[in-house]
């Protein structure tokens, strides 16, 4: 591997998050709280590393595919210390664990939350807290690549490592850093678009713009401690509703509609029909959980059911109720779509409706298979084949994501936490949902819990965030091996 | 008109001998010394040998004075660089085979590809259509559509059993109109009259209103079979396409090829259906996908042997109806006689579709080959000036061996009677015994 590539485009990407901290900081400075020179003294530290790096380092030649690997995830874990310092310096953390697991948290657009008393906050480090969703949710390799073209050839991969359902992810223009840009640009037109609604709705403009940046990136942090329950206000549900289903759907199919200019593409499209079902039947389950079983009125069962369906199957994890208390039927579908997850090329995590659509015509397949031995079978798309490596390598990331479900259970079971606690944590990390159930209920948060689980499950959000196998092949000996 | 001919193949062979028949001058470019003393031996036409793609030869068949250029040989390439030489020379229209599917877009009407070519044609594409039609009706011999497509003309069987059998022609009545325009006994083709029998056995080519016709075969002792489950064998680029026309018209297709590249090649190509793997002359491969249940089963390797082999083993199985590919058109009478249910010939296809092209234009609408002895179904326009324009048909003096089968007015549908009248701007279908062709294009075009 080449380190003088490597800490080059490191040191661009910290640059990048420097430059964004700006933003809170002119913010506080504006607010004149006193979270200001905490902002002030981070941006120092952060420039001063970065363009150490910038510097010193020289890039030249092609990335390898090893560099990629390891710039994206080194990347990520450098964002999420850097990005701690804020915390730290103004003392809202005192441990280095809980400001890790906050930031990276954010920055997976996770959502989950080790604060006990989010309002006590200031608001130039709300803005940052709800910022690093923001950059998270479209990520910030994209937008490395988008700013850089020059990483070239290097780009691509460095984009499919880092982009929500991989190799299923078609280019939408030749140029890789063109097509970031384009995704950039649909995602600040529905930022922008979401603030205005939001701030018409009756939110403050403060307000509008942190639950903007928690919704379009599907995070789920608020900066009230009730999230969106707090505003009790049906026209803010529904516009945050649905905001998160089209930040839940794949952001190409937008730029699709764009250069045709027509609607159908929707309805061509096989994975958004999927995620339109899931999400419709899954609304229905709630409703008739919600109406017969818990006993609300009807108007507040759909109003409800289709928030918290939308918020958790597109992993942002705002609430507006505490799920908690729902009947067993209706926890159980919300934590049955924590394995589902928005579209590709969304800023949804978890496996992915197109992973499931493609798992789904695969079954039919083998089924066909043990009817007719000599058929030749070929798995489609939207009338287009699906080559087999890449139906293998749904089926392994399928495999892979259960497994580490399981085992992240049985490691928080190892220090003690009860099943539910533990099963819930792990789903809602590794999916970068945010609420789970038990003690990590939607009320409740992850502040109790000691430092080294804390890592774990930063560990596990990092995972779900780069779609498993960006990070886990630096754990194969031969990727350190030279030759 | 001078019509050049490159290629004395059977595509060849089969146009020339029509257009000989409609008197144009009909000379034929052929690199092989024995076809082209063959073709000189059977048709009254001129031949040169020589290579399609030089000046010379080009020039000593008169390319100068000449209308039409059909580049009809065995090579793509040759019958594309004779039609774009053939342009350089003046104003010949061009007609090439082209069997590279790559050559040719699937859509037929793509003329833009190659500059100077005005007509592409595509044996294999137009032999999967062909077919296509042949499914929709599965239990007609042949099948053909005039005045865009509310006329249907069906060859038939009359089976043993039908009512209408040892019947005169004129005691069938029937609530909707139909027209039987010939018979095929004993292979002599014949127009009947009215008080001609109807004999079992015998074919017919019936002539009626598309959304007429399941009624009238029912009358006539045909009943229409519903056909859902097509097999085809090949996975050719003519089995692909048709398969590809099935799916959409929601038949349930399975295509079996014995090459596992390829079925992998056409599995990704098509979308509902079954691509198998394996050897159609293995019986017990062919009863475990169940292949005798099949409502059609076409058969369209290259290998006529192949063909007969597999359409016999599952008329066997039990397939109802059985379509095969069959490269020596002589071998379909055969063919058909040993228990196979309709034969095609690509050569035999493409040299209909291609008369059909030089055909059109003036006036003429279609004209469609009915059988291999040369009769004809012609769809024209009747013009202003036209000598038949405003007359009764029973005034008129029709060359014997023709018969004004339909006329198409205004999207209305007449099966004419002889006071029935002929207007300009009608168009109308006449059909033709081989000899009679010509004359009747001149009684009714002046």
């Amino acid at each position: 591997m080449n380190y003088q590539r490597i800490v080059y485009s490191l040191s661009i990407i910290l640059l990048i998050i420097g430059l964004a901290m700006l933003l809170p900081l002119f913010c506080s400075l504006y607010y004149g709280e006193t979270d200001s020179y905490a902002l002030a003294l981070s941006c120092g530290v952060i420039y001063l590393v970065g363009f150490l790096g910038f510097k010193k380092a020289k890039t030249e030649g092609e990335f390898l595919h090893k560099e990629v690997f390891f710039i994206v995830t080194v990347g990520w874990i450098l964002v999420s210390i850097f990005g701690s310092i804020p915390y730290l310096l103004s003392g809202t953390f005192t441990s280095f664990a809980d400001a890790f697991f906050e930031t990276m948290s954010g920055f997976t657009t996770t959502g989950a939350s080790v604060l006990t008393d989010v309002e006590a906050l200031p608001h130039g480090l709300l803005l940052w807290r709800s910022l690093t969703h923001w950059l998270g949710g479209m990520g910030i390799i994209v937008l490395f690549v988008a700013l850089f073209p020059s990483v070239g050839i290097g780009g691509m991969q460095m984009y499919q490592a880092e982009a929500p359902g991989g190799s299923l992810m078609k280019k939408i223009r030749p140029r890789i850093s063109e097509m970031a840009k384009v995704l950039w640009s649909i995602y600040l037109i529905m930022t922008i678009a979401e603030i205005i609604l939001l701030y018409i709705a009756g939110m403050p403009l403060f307000d509008a713009v942190c639950h903007t940046f928690g919704t379009v990136a599907t995070g789920g942090f608020s900066i009230k401690n009730a999230s969106i329950g707090y505003y009790n206000n049906a026209a803010i549900e529904w516009i945050i509703t649905i905001f998160m289903f089209l930040s839940g759907a794949n952001f190409a199919l937008y730029y699709t509609i764009y250069r045709r200019k027509k609607l159908s593409v929707f309805t061509h499209n096989n994975e958004f029909k999927l995620y339109t079902l899931i999400v419709l039947t899954a609304i229905i389950f709630e409703v008739y959980s919600l109406y017969s079983i818990s006993g609300y009125s009807i108007g507040d069962s759909i109003r409800e059911a289709a928030f918290l369906v939308v918020s958790i199957i597109t992993t942002t994890g705002f609430g507006t109720a505490d799920f908690a208390q729902w009947s067993f039927l209706g926890q159980v579908i919300l934590i049955s779509l924590m394995f589902v997850g928005g579209c590709t090329g969304s800023t949804g995590g978890s496996i992915k409706v197109g992973r499931i659509l493609v798992l789904i015509k695969q079954t039919k397949l083998e089924l066909q298979r043990c009817l007719h031995p000599r058929a030749v079978l070929s798995l489609k798309i939207d009338g287009e084949n699906v080559a087999h490596q890449n139906v293998l390598n749904v089926t392994v990331f399928f495999f892979l994501y259960i497994g580490i479900v399981l085992a992240g259970t049985i490691l928080m079971t190892v220090v003690g936490r009860d099943l539910i606690t533990s099963f819930t944590a792990a789903a809602t990390c590794l999916g970068n949902i945010g609420p789970g159930l038990g003690l990590v209920g939607p009320t409740k948060n992850f502040a109790f819990l000691s430092g080294g689980e804390k890592y774990f499950l930063s560990f596990l959000m990092l995972l779900g965030r780069l779609e498993i196998y960006t990070v886990l092949v630096l754990f194969l000996p031969s990727f350190w091996r030279k030759g | 008109m001078r019509v050049i001919i490159i290629g004395a193949g059977k595509t060849g062979f089969i146009i020339a001998k029509i257009l000989v028949e409609e008197k144009y001058d009909v000379v034929v470019i052929e690199r092989q010394e024995e076809r082209a003393n063959t073709l000189q031996e059977y048709l009254d036409v001129e031949v040169i040998i020589g290579n399609g793609v030089k000046r010379t030869s080009l020039e000593e068949a008169g390319i100068r004075e000449a209308g039409l250029v059909v580049a009809v040989t065995e090579s793509d390439e040759t019958n594309l660089v004779a039609c774009m030489l053939a342009k350089t020379f003046g104003q010949a229209k061009t007609i090439a085979k082209v069997k590279n599917p790559e050559y040719v877009l699937e859509n037929e009407k793509d003329k833009e590809m190659f500059s100077g070519i005005d007509y592409m044609i595509n044996p294999k594409l137009v032999t999967a259509k062909e077919i296509a039609k042949l499914i929709d009706v599965p239990e007609a011999l042949d099948v053909a559509y005039y005045a865009e497509g509310k006329i249907q003309l069906l060859e038939l069987k009359i089976p043993e059993e039908a009512p209408v059998a040892n019947k005169q022609l004129k005691d069938l009545k029937f609530e909707s109109p139909f027209l039987i325009a010939a018979i095929i006994r004993e292979k002599k083709l014949i127009i009947p009259r009215g008080n001609d029998l109807i004999y079992p056995q015998d074919i017919i080519f019936v002539l009626a209103k598309t959304v007429d016709m399941i009624q009238v075969e029912s009358f006539l002792g045909n009943k229409r079979e519903k056909v859902n489950r097509v097999v085809i064998l090949g996975g050719g680029y003519t089995g692909l396409q048709l398969a590809k026309i099935l799916e959409n018209r929601k038949f349930k297709v399975k295509i079996i090829d014995k090459d596992y590249n390829r079925c992998v090649q056409i599995a990704k190509k098509l979308d509902q259906t079954m691509v198998l793997y394996g050897d159609a002359t293995d019986i017990n491969f062919l009863n475990n996908e169940d292949t005798g249940s099949a409502d059609v089963f076409v058969s369209l390797t290259d290998d006529d042997k192949l063909n007969l082999l597999v359409s016999l083993i599952v008329k066997n199985l039990g397939v109802k109806r059985t379509i095969a590919q069959v490269g020596r058109s002589d071998y379909i009478t055969l063919m058909e006689n040993v228990g196979i249910d309709i034969g095609v010939s690509p050569r035999t296809l493409t040299a209909n579709r291609i008369l059909r092209f030089i055909h059109q234009g003036n006036k003429v609408i279609s004209v469609t080959l009915l059988n291999n002895e040369g009769a004809e179904m012609t769809e024209l326009l009747i013009a202003e000036d036209s000598p038949v324009a405003n007359k009764k048909l029973k005034e008129l003096n029709f060359p014997p061996g023709s018969l004004v089968a339909s006329i198409y007015r205004k999207n209305q549908v007449i099966l004419p009677k002889g006071d029935d009248v002929l207007r300009p701007g009608d168009s109308v279908t006449v059909f033709t015994l081989p000899d009679a062709a010509a004359k009747t294009l001149k009684y009714i075009t002046g």
